[in-house]
């Protein structure tokens, strides 16, 4: 190492601190409030259309803001809401992957639309129809597809979230919208 | 009749669809109290430093008196220029390297303490979870403690990250062993120099750490290398997985799981002394796989399991046993 350099160690054993001590040496109280006021929705409606079920969803979100306020310190500035992002598909990846027996034996959980109330939704069906049929779609597709349509990221950006490359994305993605149309088709007779 | 063109519009239905669906201030608060209760690291009980300090003193003594009678004229004021004064090759036998597929090529490394390395072949009846280098052992280091990669996961989750404990200061393909400045800064033959290393959630970075190696987010345990032991730590530092055991494997014997697997976890951590600074050749291996889906290893050889050092616990084969 050079004489002076930047090592950079955070030693956990410095005894037990409360709180407030922590926030300044991890992220600072107000930010953790911007961005939970900004992307926790975000995060929990991203979990919830996921994992359909709302407990789920809940907890994924709790772990997801549970990791920012402790090591969100180090996030890029201009970067948290890829992290957030990035952290909740894992988390749900996770969880959907733990619940595969349960799946195989229950079923897969129906995806609830949970509206505002003082909301006038128009075509109902239809929409249903769509967040239904991409819920149904299989989790490497559905998280692709969501993170594209329902987060507006690039290709560019969703590859480096996932650790995966650029073709392979758009490959997801184009299967993903074949499956698609025939999930609305059968949505469709369904009716 | 529905279409592919109202994916386009996914982002507004979804958000109207699911308006209804709020992270409540019931939620904050829940996470700020979350976040309170991890924040707060366990304290260290006493009881298991005294006698791990002691062994430590006691093995160091040990060394020292070897060195002198083999030496001669070795320097005394410091037990590691007395090491490297010693011209008799010294074998730090590491954990057989490397997944199944590398199991061919998983090796015994041979050091002598004054910077030179080999590996000889050695066969390992466990399977080992350590990634395998072409010479060195693939690792990073933190603060004087040295890591070696596993060989899975091949990218460990985002969610699984914590906090950043280093970075690497210095890449060396072929790092020299008796550059203890190289040591003691972050130093990998395998990730490049600026990567950050990032504590692993659930694990104390003396455990285990995360770097990216090639793209891909791999895990680093902590092990005993080129004289570099656990120092004044104690078992339970360096493999910090009580209460998160999911499955207990020790080849050649049997399995146990869940609480079980914790049981037989805290009667070795307990009960566990430090017999070697370094890790001896051993080819049982006990493997823990976490509630995180992580796994670690640590070698066997008698009673002994080997890690980041040698620590001889024959209460923890007998409970192990017991609970089959």
């Amino acid at each position: 190492m050079k004489p002076g350099g930047s090592f950079v160690y955070m030693d956990k054993r410095q005894g037990v601190k409360t709180l407030d001590e922590n926030v300044s040496a991890q992220l600072g109280a107000a930010q953790f409030e911007t961005l939970y006021e900004q992307y926790a929705d975000d995060v929990l409606r991203m979990a919830y259309f996921y994992l359909a079920d709302r407990h789920k969803a809940e907890d994924v979100c709790q772990d997801v803001f549970v990791k920012l306020y402790t090591h969100g310190h180090t996030i890029e500035p201009g970067r948290e809401k890829a992290w957030l992002l990035r952290v909740t598909v894992n988390c749900c990846r996770d969880l959907w992957r733990g619940a595969w027996l349960k799946r195989v034996v229950l079923g897969a959980p129906t995806l609830e639309l949970i509206p505002s109330q003082d909301e006038t939704i128009e075509q109902k069906e239809e929409k249903a129809e769509l967040m239904r049929a991409v819920n149904k779609l299989p989790a490497a597709f559905r998280e692709t597809v969501l993170l594209q349509y329902y987060q507006g990221l690039g290709i560019s950006e969703i590859a480096q979230m996932l650790n995966l490359p650029e073709g392979t994305i758009s490959s997801r993605l184009s299967r993903a919208r074949k499956k698609l149309s025939v999930l609305l088709k059968e949505e469709e007779q369904g009716e | 009749m529905n279409d592919l063109k109202s994916l386009d519009q996914l982002g507004p239905i979804a958000n109207e669809m699911l308006g209804g669906l709020h992270a409540d201030k019931r939620m904050r608060l829940a996470i700020r109290r979350a976040a309170e209760a991890n924040a707060a690291p366990a304290r260290r009980p006493l009881r298991r430093l005294v006698p791990a300090a002691c062994c430590a003193a006691l093995a160091l003594m040990c060394v020292g008196v070897t060195a002198a009678r083999l030496g001669g004229n070795a320097p005394e004021a410091n037990p590691s220029v007395m090491l490297a004064a010693e011209p008799a090759v010294m074998a730090i036998d590491t954990i057989a390297a490397g997944d199944g597929s590398d199991a061919a090529a998983a090796g015994t490394l041979v050091a002598d303490l004054g910077g030179n390395a080999m590996v000889r072949r050695a066969e390992a009846d466990g399977e080992s979870l350590f990634a395998a280098g072409e010479g060195d052992i693939p690792l990073v280091t933190v603060n004087g403690a040295v890591y070696q990669m596993l060989a899975t996961p091949k990218d460990v989750g985002g969610a699984l990250l914590g906090g950043q404990v280093g970075t690497v200061q210095h890449h060396d393909a072929q790092p020299s062993l008796a550059a203890s400045d190289a040591l003691s800064a972050g130093l990998s033959n395998v990730a490049a120099e600026g990567t950050a290393i990032y504590a692993i959630s659930g694990l104390a970075e003396t455990t285990a750490v995360a770097a990216e190696v090639d793209g891909s987010m791999r895990v680093f345990q902590r092990v005993s290398y080129a004289g570099r032991g656990p120092g004044g730590l104690g078992l339970e530092d360096t493999f910090s997985v009580r209460g998160q055991v999911k499955r207990l494997e020790l080849s050649g014997v049997g399995t146990l799981t869940g609480d079980a697997a914790n049981a037989a976890i805290d009667v070795l951590l307990d009960h566990a002394v430090l017999k070697s600074a370094d890790a001896t050749a051993r080819r049982q291996t006990l493997t823990v796989t976490l509630d995180s889906g992580l796994r670690l290893q640590l070698g066997v050889s008698g009673d002994t399991l080997c890690g980041c050092g040698g620590w001889s616990c024959p209460e923890f084969f007998e409970a192990f046993e017991a609970a089959l």
